[in-house]
This record gives structure tokens, sequence and C-alpha cells, in this order.
């Protein structure tokens, strides 16, 4: 998953990914740039994170365990 | 009656604060109903001819709260609620637009704080459709959270959530208590003496037309100021009001906006509640809906992921920005007021040195705002002409620019000092608290007296 963020906000390679990056925390993840993420995470694990889910998570490790139930529930 | 007339100073408030923390009242269920009573009156006192719009809208949106709860068929009712709310607004915009108003700075009238509470109830139904709102409550919370007297008018646009815990229960503590005063006061000096001044001065400037460059800036620089001091005065005494009645989770409407190093941090930082709101409930059903999807598989086929999620974003950043736009009024120059800042960002987004360029970076978004705000006030300029003689004059200098500018100098000076967070620099200082208790008495004492020496003039959000 720290692979799609990158990719979706073109982070440069050498960049730190950690849990508690979130939208604000850094310049590439803005609002628009957290609508495309989760277009992207939408997409490629064939989910549905609903506004109520996405607005309780706070950071990338909520979101990425959010995630990961999701894929979870539809297996 | 507005909240810095005397009327609502020293007879409305003093007499609902004496009701709403009298000892035989401990109740927060009849705490709430002095609270409505109180809110209908100052609704009444404000706007008599569209109250009936008020009690409909509430009644509307809470019946289909309803509906949608119960119903199979959710997403129909929602959009028949959005649909005719925004009917509403549109209709009551269009039917402004051919009304005239004395002030030549203020655009026309629609019914008080009508693009306020119709945002409120939308976001409402929504987080009822997103079960973000698990239940609706009772029609008497859902009216007191639509008519809440220091919010209904001229925002912050406050979400159910976020005092839905206070309609309930809430604590009256102390500090809560002293902010909620600190927080009006400051507000309440803003508006009487610094905004009101420049009221009138920026009037003045308008009135004598762009006479040349110099004049034009000055002007520009003078709205802007202006729009700040009003606008976030009445953010100030709404949110310490809302503080004093116990609700303390209301979020900060102003952030030092001035205090940005690009437009994108601008609009962070100004009129946050409806920033976020434009978020919530406009951006992100764009980017997921079947048309964002459907249109992203597209252009991910013809061009690459980058390319394809940069056309979609500049898309439904224009969309969004038109409406923000568009919320302002109906004219062409809210529309434009819209597009411009789209513009800008767009252009940060693909030039993010801009926000690294330090004191040039701050001087960029200042030059921005200042002819962001001209374009704003250009609804009684329907030619653009200070506009396009912020660039283009006959005169680069004139007699009208120097007797503004040494005629309000304090006032500009003052005005320029209060858009920098300095009360910052003196929180380390030892006596900070009695320090700032004696400044508070002092700019209560000389709001009253810019009160008493001057009419009441309207909150310009209130147009809105």
């Amino acid at each position: 998953m720290d692979k799609i963020l990158r990719e979706t906000l073109f982070l440069e390679t050498d960049f730190k990914i950690t849990d508690d990056l979130f939208v604000g925390s850094i310049v590439e993840w803005d609002s628009l740039a957290h609508m495309n993420l989760i277009y992207n995470l939408n997409t490629k694990f064939d989910i549905s994170i609903s506004f109520n889910d996405l607005s309780k998570v706070t950071n990338w490790g909520e979101l990425k365990k959010l995630v990961i139930d999701k894929v979870g529930q539809n297996n | 009656m507005f909240f810095s007339s005397p009327i609502f100073l020293f007879f409305f408030l003093p007499l609902c604060l004496i009701l709403y923390f009298n000892p035989f009242i401990k109740s927060t269920k009849y705490k709430n109903i002095i609270l409505l009573i109180f809110s209908i009156i100052f609704y009444l006192c404000n706007s008599r001819k569209y109250f009936w719009l008020l009690c409909v809208s509430i009644l509307f949106n809470y019946f289909i709260s309803l509906i949608i709860y119960k119903t199979k068929y959710k997403k129909t009712f929602l959009f028949i609620d959005i649909v005719i709310n925004i009917f509403i607004l549109l209709y009551f915009k269009i039917l402004g637009v051919n009304m005239v108003t004395s002030n030549k700075l203020l655009p026309t009238i629609a019914p008080l704080g009508l693009a306020f509470y119709t945002f409120q109830e939308i976001s409402y139904i929504v987080d009822v459709y997103r079960k973000v709102i698990e239940k609706p409550e009772s029609i008497f919370k859902f009216a007191l959270y639509i008519f809440l007297f220091p919010q209904l008018i001229s925002g912050p646009i406050v979400r159910y959530d976020d005092i839905k815990e206070q309609l309930d229960k809430r604590s009256y503590k102390v500090n809560n208590l002293n902010q909620g005063i600190s927080q009006f006061i400051i507000g309440l000096f803003k508006k009487c003496v610094i905004a009101d001044s420049m009221a009138s001065c920026t009037e003045q400037m308008f009135l004598i037309g762009s006479s040349s460059i110099c004049y034009s800036w000055l002007t520009a620089i003078f709205l802007a100021l202006y729009l700040y001091y009003d606008f976030s005065a009445y953010s100030n005494m709404a949110i310490g009001l809302l503080k004093i009645f116990g609700f303390d989770k209301i979020k900060k409407n102003f952030d030092y906006p001035y205090v940005s190093k690009s437009i994108t941090e601008f609009w962070r930082k100004w009129n946050i509640s409806l920033g976020t709101w434009f978020n919530d409930y406009l951006l992100y059903p764009l980017c997921n809906s079947k048309v964002y999807f459907k249109m992203m598989g597209f252009l991910k086929r013809i061009f690459n992921q980058k390319l394809a999620f940069r056309i979609c974003n500049f898309i439904v950043l224009l969309i969004v920005w038109i409406i923000v736009g568009l919320w302002h009024g109906l004219g062409i120059n809210f529309c434009c007021f819209g597009i411009y800042y789209f513009v800008f960002l767009i252009i940060e987004k693909n030039c993010p040195f801009i926000k690294k360029l330090g004191i040039l970076s701050h001087l960029y978004t200042l030059l921005v705002v200042c002819v962001g705000t001209v374009i704003f006030f250009s609804f009684s300029d329907p030619e653009f002409s200070f506009f396009k003689a912020l660039f283009i004059n006959n005169n680069f200098i004139d007699n009208n620019f120097l007797l503004f500018l040494s005629g309000y100098k304090y006032l500009l000076l003052t005005a320029l000092i209060g858009a920098f967070p300095i009360s910052k620099l003196f929180h380390k200082f030892k006596y900070y608290q009695g320090f700032k208790s004696f400044v508070l008495i002092i700019m209560f004492i000389i709001s009253i007296y810019f009160i008493s020496a001057s009419s009441d003039t309207p909150f310009i959000y209130f147009n809105f």
C-alpha cells in the first residue's frame, strides 16, 4: 500500500513513508491528492471506502488498517 | 439588531445570559428552550419577512431526514432534498440580483443567513444518509441546531456531529467562559473599531473612483482588510458566544489567513468551516461519483496515471471553485472570483516552488488576495473599472492616494498589525494573563465608545 501512496502522491523514492502521515502533513498530500488516493485504493483492491469510514481515519496507518479490514470483508 | 448594536449588548444578551445561567434552571433541556426562544427573537428582530422560510426549511429538512432514515430509497430522497434546497437558494439569489441596496459596497439582500442555514441543513441530511448521524434527533434539537442565534445568520457552518453531544449535556467551565468572553470582545473590537471605520473609508474611496494606480492599490488593501475584519469579527463573536453558552467544540473559522505563503494555505485559513464543507459535501461526492470513475478509467487508457489525475483534478476543482464563487452571489464578478482563485490553485499545484520563496511567497499571496478582493467587490462595478485601474491608469500616483494614506494611516497600521498573530509573541511573558485581561478591558471600553459614536453597520456576510 505504501507503493500506491508513493505513486499517487508522486513522492520521491527516498521519501520515508510513516504511519503517522496524513492529509496536510506533507505538501503533496492535499484534499485532492487524498481523493485520488482513495480512488486508487478503491479500484486496486476492489473495495468501497465510505465517507463515514474515512471520517474516522486520522493517519496513514489507520487508513491501511481500514483497507485491510475491507479486503478481509470482501473475501 | 446585530452583535455590535447597543440593544444586543445591553439588553438582549444580558437578559439571555441571566435567564440561561439562572440558578433555578439547571437542566440542559430548559436551557435549550431558553436558547431557542432567544434565537427565534433574534431572527425575528433581524428578518421578520423571511422567518416563515426558515421555519418551513427546518420542517421540510427534518421531515426528509426521517424519511431518509427509514426508507429504502435513501438516494432518491437525498437528491430531492438537495435539489429543493439549492432551488430555494438560487431563487432568492436570482431575486436578490434585481433588488438594490442603499450601500454601494454591499451586494443585494437575500433572506438573512439563507446560504449558511441551507448548507447546515444539507450537511445534516447528507450525514443522516451517510450514517454519520446514526438516528435523526427530535425536531426540537434539530431546530435548535439551525436556529442557534450566534451562528444562524453568518456562520461559522457548524456540523451537527460537532454539537450533538452538547445539545444533551454541556459543562460550564470557567476557562471556557473566559475564552468565550475574550473571543467576543476581540470580535467586537475588530468590528466596531476597525471594520466599521474601514467600511466608511472604503465606501468613500469607491465613490471617488480609480484615479491612479497607487490609489487603486490602496483601495484594494483597504478592501481586503475590511473584508477580513468584518467577517472574522463576526466569527470571533459567534464562536465566543457559543463558548459562553457551553458549546466549546466549535472550531475556529479564521487562522490569520494573511500570514500565508500560498493561496492554497490562504484558503485553508480563511472561512475554514465553508472550506471544509465544500471538501466534504462537494469535493468528496464528486470524486466518488460514477462519472469521475468512468472519466478516470477512460483517461487512464489514453494517458498515464499522472496526467489522468491532473485532468480529473482540474475539472473537479473548476466545478468546486465556480460554485464557491456563486455561493457568494450570482453576479459575474463572483463567478470570476471563483475562477480567479482556481487558476492560482492550479498554478501552485504545478509550481510548488512558489511556496518556498520566503518573504516573496508572502508578498505573492497578499498581492493575489488584494486583486481577488477587488474582483469580489466588483458587484457594484460591472465594468471592472477598479480592477483594470490596478494595472492600467493614466496616473501612477495622485492626491487622492496621499490624502487617504495620510488620513487613515493609523487605521491602516492598526489593521495591518492586527492581521498578524502578534499576541503569540507575548505568550511567554510572565504577567501574560493579567496583561491580556487589562488589554481586553481597554478593547471593550474603546468598542463601546465607538458604538456610542456611530450608527449600526451590518456585517457584510449577512448578505450571503
